[in-house]
């Protein structure tokens, strides 16, 4: 009788930290676009973006045209899911990774110390397999709170400020840059410029032209 | 009697509203959307330079990462979701800046889902081809077939039970590029299985393709030297 209370409170323990941490990733859309990606002719010295549905709408192919780029942004994607596809995008060594995650790890309310511990590990396995690739980490762009839909509330701007600090300190460490979009996609009350978003989080096309003319300005294109 | 010419009048209504549906369904001539406003604000900001190809058309074309399928080519995409002949037409400005050695094109699934006459998609269609091949003189333009439906996998009825329409509005399109010399690219040969379908493992929901689907694409437009 005891065993079977105590396997029962167990077992909800266990379930319980599975709603607190839902690190999966691998859904119906993540294995579309994995499959596409196994199939893409690899190129060496691509410049790859890597991230969630922010990334993966930028026309990246289209505002830089002359470049070798590889968009590799997943609609709903997580730090978990960028970790498990690391492997596959280093393989070509590419020339850069603009990486940009998280958003949607605040949004499964995922601890900010495993995203944080999530980043870790990507800086980690690039310098480690493709160490001629140079990382940029993006911070995570502010939400604008007044327009932000219902599904994106649970992110919280403090927690953005939080990964964003966390990014800046681990480049520190690692010596890669740290680029911060706020300077050109947030307003000066810290929020996502309203002009360049439809809901609050994802940004309008023309947003990305700016993006990519900050990242030419600073040099890294 | 009030019963009367309230039911009189209510019926007047009805046969109002078919005749203006049908009416609207013949000219509905309408492209812009805020879609349509946004990819456009897009292209027009995009800087004027010379390209090697164009793929001009609607979602299908949108969704295709070619510039990085096709390596070493500097490539435009400019497909628009939802778009239709009439939106194609009303940006052909912004194409011909690009002077493109080649245009790809593939458009009229919407038209069609639109339920507009084949006559007005197919003089829209020549429309298009005259004026590329008016501006374009050297530019190599490829007509693609409106790709097949799979009825068991669309979710929306109103594309349903198409594919007999985009037969018939491909062979006018295919006696076109014959007329103009263009080529034209039946891309059947490789999406349609053997009753004329879209291949059921190719598209989720019986119009748009698997990201991966893409890479056979290219490979077939590669097969036929058309890249």
């Amino acid at each position: 009788m005891s065993v079977a209370v105590l396997a029962c409170t167990l077992g909800s323990i266990e379930m319980k930290a599975q709603t607190a941490v839902d690190s999966a990733y691998n859904n119906g859309y993540y294995q579309l676009r994995m499959e596409y990606f196994d199939e893409v002719p690899s190129r060496k010295k691509e410049i790859v973006f890597l991230g969630n549905s922010i990334t993966e709408a930028g026309d990246w192919l289209d505002i830089l045209p002359k470049k070798r780029v590889a968009n590799r942004g997943i609609s709903g994607d997580i730090s978990f899911g960028v970790l498990a596809r690391l492997d596959k995008i280093l393989e070509n060594k590419p020339a850069k990774i603009f990486l940009l995650i998280g958003v949607n790890d605040l949004k499964r309310e995922i601890p900010k110390e495993l995203i944080i511990q999530n980043y870790r590990k990507i800086v980690n396995r690039v310098r480690t397999y493709s160490p001629k690739t140079r990382l940029f980490l993006q911070s995570v762009l502010p939400v604008n709170e007044e327009k932000l839909i219902e599904p994106f509330k649970k992110v919280k701007m403090e927690d953005i400020v939080y990964l964003n600090e966390a990014l800046q300190e681990i480049a520190k460490e690692n010596q890669i840059e740290y680029i911060n979009l706020w300077e050109v996609l947030g307003n000066k009350e810290g929020q996502l410029i309203e002009r360049f978003t439809p809901d609050g989080i994802h940004l309008k096309p023309i947003a990305y032209i700016k993006w990519v003319d900050y990242l030419k300005k600073k040099k890294y294109l | 009697m009030i019963r009367i010419q309230y039911g009189l009048l209510l019926s007047l209504l009805f046969a109002a509203n078919i005749l203006q549906a049908q009416s609207n369904a013949q000219v509905d001539s309408s492209y812009v959307n805020w879609y349509y406003n946004q990819r456009m604000e897009l292209y027009n900001q995009l800087p004027v330079q010379k390209y090697d190809m164009v793929f001009l058309g609607n979602s299908i074309t949108e969704r295709g990462e070619w510039q990085e399928l096709i390596s070493g080519k500097v490539i435009a995409n400019r497909g628009i979701g939802g778009d239709n002949t009439f939106g194609v037409l009303a940006r052909l400005d912004n194409v011909i800046a690009l002077q493109p050695k080649k245009i790809f094109l593939l458009i009229g699934i919407n038209d069609l889902g639109r339920g507009l006459p084949m006559e007005v998609i197919f003089e829209n269609y020549t429309q298009i081809i005259h004026r590329l091949k008016k501006a374009l003189p050297k530019t190599r333009i490829y007509v693609q077939s409106i790709l097949p439906l799979n009825d068991t996998l669309l979710k929306y009825d109103y594309l349903k039970n198409k594919n007999a329409l985009v037969n018939q509005l491909n062979e006018k399109l295919q006696q076109l590029a014959v007329e103009e010399q263009l080529v034209y690219i039946n891309l059947h040969e490789e999406f349609a299985d053997e009753n004329g379908a879209l291949k059921q493992a190719w598209t989720l929901d019986g119009i748009h393709l698997k990201p991966v689907v893409y890479t056979y694409w290219v490979s077939y437009l590669q097969r036929k030297k058309y890249l």
